[in-house]
């Protein structure tokens, strides 16, 4: 190898090692936010984080990179988050009631529901019951009717796997009707669809979002939220109908614990003006998302709600002891 | 519809988006030959670039970038016997020996335009029989995946040629490192050790490195310079030419190949990954030579590759007309639809023809483009590797594997377990547990444990749940067909002994 | 190795392997331990079998018998090594990140199994190409692509 080339060489070597170690510390934030999504890709968690991205590199002032770790239903991904350098540059897509009901039930679930720092909750999906558009169900009614001429095992209600708010809607489905619907977990709310397309399951306890999007080939019985929503607006919920079942999944991000609170509260402008954007907000109403407008206390607020709320349910439901 | 087509032509053919099919088709075989780094990595790696881009732009880059990058598995599955993304799995069956033999140039002009058949199949399938062949897709509940999970184990039984025992062993370990982590109904948390980081399980592509690549590199290290002697490589004239003769007169592995590998990936969540190896395996019933595969036949490197290809085209199919991925790169492309506004549905196919026709003609065009700039980077690549020397080839192959099993899931433990899986899988090499089988079980287990635990949850009606698994008839065809493709190797013994019993019947009567 | 020995240790080690994760049996709810535990004892049962069969005159390994004859390969410590230093390239990303142990490890191997470990021109080289290699990496995975790499707990 001649001089020349060896030059070259030990030149771009000092540049290899030297790069890495250029981080010279100035106003946050001067690199790139990672932003994990810990669910499968077009899932809800990913088509939000894709509304996102855009706009949140214009506010955020850096690049944000998105990756996915995928596994346990989200575990695999918040275990790994609260691992991370809490230094403001890792964030992930968490989920209620995910990130209570995991540790609640598996006991071990590689992290623990206070370790995640809220920074944001930006929205939720309230939980719906479809069946098809040509099923002999046409209310909430004529489907809570056959459930209970019918032995337990014939009605089965898909959903978008285990200790998720699908799973947990219809079990207190299940509760306020007095009627046995058998839950089968799938991968996720994407999984779901064929099933009930092909006839597989009677019903799909899904979320809003899904109503919106089948909208031809669904029929939503009911939603699962406090007061209707505009883009399924000939929806009744379940409370007007009688039953007490309000459920669904938020979804916000969270940070490893020991952030700092002044870069958890930067973060936390950063998702409200993303959130605040138009383009955003009519991406979100279109696919059938609530917005919210969580910061860091309200969301730490909801999520200590929600874990007495889910513990007693949880106990009655008789999920753990 | 034909109009849509031509509109659809008349998008494509503006420079902007012939250079993005270039550009997208030539990025996606580059990561599609790096080991780790896999097509649903590629296209969401690429997400955000398409976002300064108009709809069409977008996804004519991705539709690029995924077909070029199953293509691009077949160059480190015949150059280094590792399969660069996992649905080239089976191509190292015969890719590798060829490479060996010298004759790796044969291999990866057939990989080529098996690839390119295959992608042109898939795409024809998306345009014209998108909704007849949807609505199968639908009819395949959770106890048919579960079959379609045993099926593809029956594989075993004809890639094992004699140590069928073995393969099924190293198929239900497959299987139960497989089970390693949360479990998919009902979250269980299994066979983690006691450790939080182990309960996101092994991931695929870091057994896949570890099982392929190292035992690999390792008997590089073995032989030494002793490897240099072996592989002679063979400059001749006229291999293009003699190769792709060879393959258009086969036209029933092609067609086979594609139908195969258009109707896995039209099945949501069984995964292009088996389609390459169920090609083989037909592929190899229906040839006359069937003892050659395994020691670097042509047929079985165009199986492999053609129907890889197609699912490309057929996992599109339940995407663009349900809204469901065919497979995981599609769930990506779904997104992005989303994103765009442009619904799954007849909608697509209707009012947004523009869009939608452009796009699954880039698909199309990328198979094409694929062609030229495969088989002339391609053969050079081969003939850079095979006459490389193994100290620059060792540590050049190590590296990558570093890189590959982390940038799967930024995971410093997925490193350590591909060295682990690694060795451990030179030593079950030798011991006689071939690869492919483990690798087997670990793709299908999640598979079959899904489909069996929501039809045994669907089966309550019935006094055993059990039963809900032989209760549709698509079930019983699958079921069929598993115990076949189960036999098929020992027919001929089988046969011997019927025709045994019914002479002595004859001699004694 | 004679083949009957290769299936009984085959056979033993598939043993250990599945008694281990039998000891790890843990299930939580209904559904865990339905498939694995079928599939452990399918397994088990044609290990059994395996192991068995290896004391007749059946043989278990055929076709990869010979393709191991042909392969050959007697240098075991050097394999040793490279097995070696390629633990401690795993196990030190982590720490180290990669940029670094990439020139390290390509280095350090490339110049062990090169057959002429003496000659002081053929260190430059493997370090020289190292680098390169690593560079071209990080550049094209780390810049162009954005493809996280190990950075190591040294460099942040």
């Amino acid at each position: 190898m001649n001089k020349v080339a060896i030059r070259l060489i030990v030149f771009f070597a000092l540049i290899a090692v030297i790069l890495p170690a250029t981080v010279f510390s100035a106003e946050y934030p001067t690199k790139a936010l990672t932003y994990i999504i810990c669910f499968n890709p077009g899932g809800e968690s990913d088509i939000t984080a894709r509304i996102q991205e855009p706009v949140l590199k214009k506010y955020f002032g850096q690049d944000v990179v998105v990756t996915y770790k995928i596994g346990g239903g989200g575990s695999v991904g918040w275990s790994e988050l609260i691992r991370s350098k809490p230094d403001g540059y890792t964030i992930a897509g968490d989920n209620l009631p995910h990130i209570i009901l995991q540790p609640l039930e598996r006991g071990k679930a590689g992290y623990n529901t206070l370790d995640l720092k809220q920074i944001y909750m930006f929205e939720s999906t309230p939980d719906l019951l479809v069946v098809r558009q040509d099923s002999p169900y046409k209310t909430l009614k004529d489907f809570i009717d056959y459930a209970k001429k019918n032995p337990p095992g014939i009605v089965t209600v898909g959903g978008s796997g285990s200790s998720t708010a699908n799973d947990l809607g219809t079990t207190m489905l299940n509760k306020a009707a007095g009627i046995k619907l058998t839950y089968i977990p799938f991968g996720g709310s994407g999984s779901a669809v064929p099933a009930l397309l092909g006839g597989h399951v009677t019903a799909l306890m899904t979320y809003s979002t899904m109503g919106v999007q089948y909208k031809g080939k669904f029929r939503s019985l009911a939603i699962a939220s406090e007061e209707r929503m505009a883009v399924l607006a000939d929806v009744p919920t379940f409370k007007e109908l009688g039953y007490d079942v309000v459920e669904g999944a938020y979804r916000g991000v969270a940070a490893p614990p020991g952030t700092p609170d002044d870069i958890v509260k930067k973060l936390a402008d950063v998702f409200d003006k993303v959130m605040k954007d138009p383009a955003v907000q009519k991406k979100m109403d279109e696919n059938g998302f609530k917005t919210e407008y969580m910061g860091p206390e309200a969301s730490l607020k909801l999520v200590k709600k929600k874990m007495v709320e889910y513990e007693a349910i949880m106990k009655e439901l008789g999920r753990i002891k | 519809m034909f109009d849509y087509i031509l509109l659809g032509l008349h998008n494509l053919f503006t420079i902007q988006n012939l250079l993005l099919v270039l550009a997208g088709t030539v990025s996606g075989m580059i990561v599609g030959a790096l080991p780790g780094l896999t097509a649903t990595m590629a296209v969401a790696l690429l997400v955000p670039f398409t976002y300064t881009m108009s709809p069409i732009a977008g996804l004519v880059t991705l539709g690029a970038i995924y077909m070029g990058c199953i293509y691009g598995g077949a160059f480190s599955a015949i150059l280094i016997n590792t399969p660069g993304t996992p649905s080239s799995i089976g191509t190292t069956f015969d890719g590798y020996p060829m490479a060996k033999q010298g004759r790796g140039e044969e291999a990866i002009v057939a990989a080529t335009i098996g690839s390119a058949i295959g992608g042109l199949f898939g795409v024809v399938c998306l345009i014209f029989l998108s909704p007849p062949l949807a609505d199968i897709a639908l009819k395949f509940g959770p106890a048919e995946y579960f079959w379609v999970g045993v099926f593809g184990i029956t594989i075993i039984s004809s890639l094992s040629e004699g140590a069928f025992l073995k393969g099924i062993t190293g198929a239900a370990f497959g299987i139960l490192v497989s089970t390693i982590g949360i479990a998919p109904i009902g979250g269980d948390v299994r066979f983690t050790f006691g450790s939080p980081a182990m309960q996101g399980g092994v991931e695929l592509i870091v057994m896949l490195i570890g099982l392929f690549c190292i035992p690999e590199l390792l008997n590089l290290v073995l032989q030494g310079e002793a490897r240099k002697e072996q592989i002679e490589y063979k400059r001749t004239k006229g291999v293009l030419w003699n190769t792709t003769r060879r393959i258009f007169s086969m036209p029933g592995n092609l067609l086979r190949s594609s139908i195969i590998g258009t109707v896995v990936g039209i099945l949501p969540g069984a995964g292009g990954n088996i389609a390459n190896l169920v090609a083989y395996n037909e592929a190899k019933r229906a040839s006359k030579t069937p003892e050659k595969f395994g020691t670097g036949i042509i047929d079985g490197v165009v199986a492999t590759e053609t129907a890889n290809n197609a699912v490309v085209g057929g996992g599109m199919i339940p995407l663009v007309t349900l809204g469901i991925p065919g497979a995981p790169p599609d769930a990506i492309i779904y997104g992005v639809l989303m994103l765009q506004g442009l619904r799954p549905g007849p909608e697509l196919f209707a009012e947004r023809a523009d869009i939608t026709y452009t796009f699954m003609l880039a698909v199309g065009l990328a198979a094409i483009v694929m062609v030229p700039v495969g088989l002339y980077g391609g053969r050079l690549m081969s003939r850079f590797v095979a006459t490389l020397s193994t100290r620059y080839l060792v540590p050049g192959i190590a590296i990558l594997t570093m890189v590959g099993s982390y940038a799967i899931r930024n995971n410093y433990l997925d490193v350590i377990l591909m060295l682990l899986f690694g060795v451990i899988g030179f030593g079950l090499r030798r011991l006689g547990f071939a690869a492919p089988p483990i690798v087997l079980g670990l793709i299908l287990g999640p598979l079959m444990e899904t489909g069996l635990v929501q039809t045994l949850l669907t089966g309550q009606r019935f006094t055993s749940p059990w039963f809900a698994l032989v209760v549709n008839p698509i079930s019983w065809i699958l079921i069929a067909m598993s115990i076949f493709s189960f036999l098929w190797p020992y027919f001929g013994s089988i046969l011997k002994w019927l025709k045994g019993i019914g002479h002595s019947r004859e001699q004694a009567g | 190795m004679s083949a009957s020995f290769r299936d009984r240790l085959g056979s033993i080690i598939m043993l250990v392997f599945v008694a281990i994760l039998w000891g790890q049996r843990n299930y939580t709810t209904p559904f865990g331990g339905i498939f694995p535990d079928r599939i452990m004892i399918i397994m088990t049962v044609f290990v059994i079998i395996t192991m068995i069969l290896s004391f007749t005159r059946f043989r278990v390994m055929t076709a990869a018998d010979e393709k191991e004859k042909d392969e050959g390969g007697k240098r075991w410590t050097d394999m040793g090594v490279v097995i070696a230093i390629l633990l401690l390239w795993v196990l030190l990303l982590r720490y180290a990140g990669f940029a670094l142990l990439g020139v390290a490890g390509f280095a350090t191997i490339s110049w062990y199994i090169s057959g002429n470990r003496k000659d002081w021109r053929m260190v430059v080289k493997a370090v020289a190409l190292g680098f390169a290699i690593t560079f071209l990496i990080v550049f094209i995975f780390g810049y162009l692509l954005k493809v996280p790499l190990p950075q190591g707990d040294i460099f942040g």
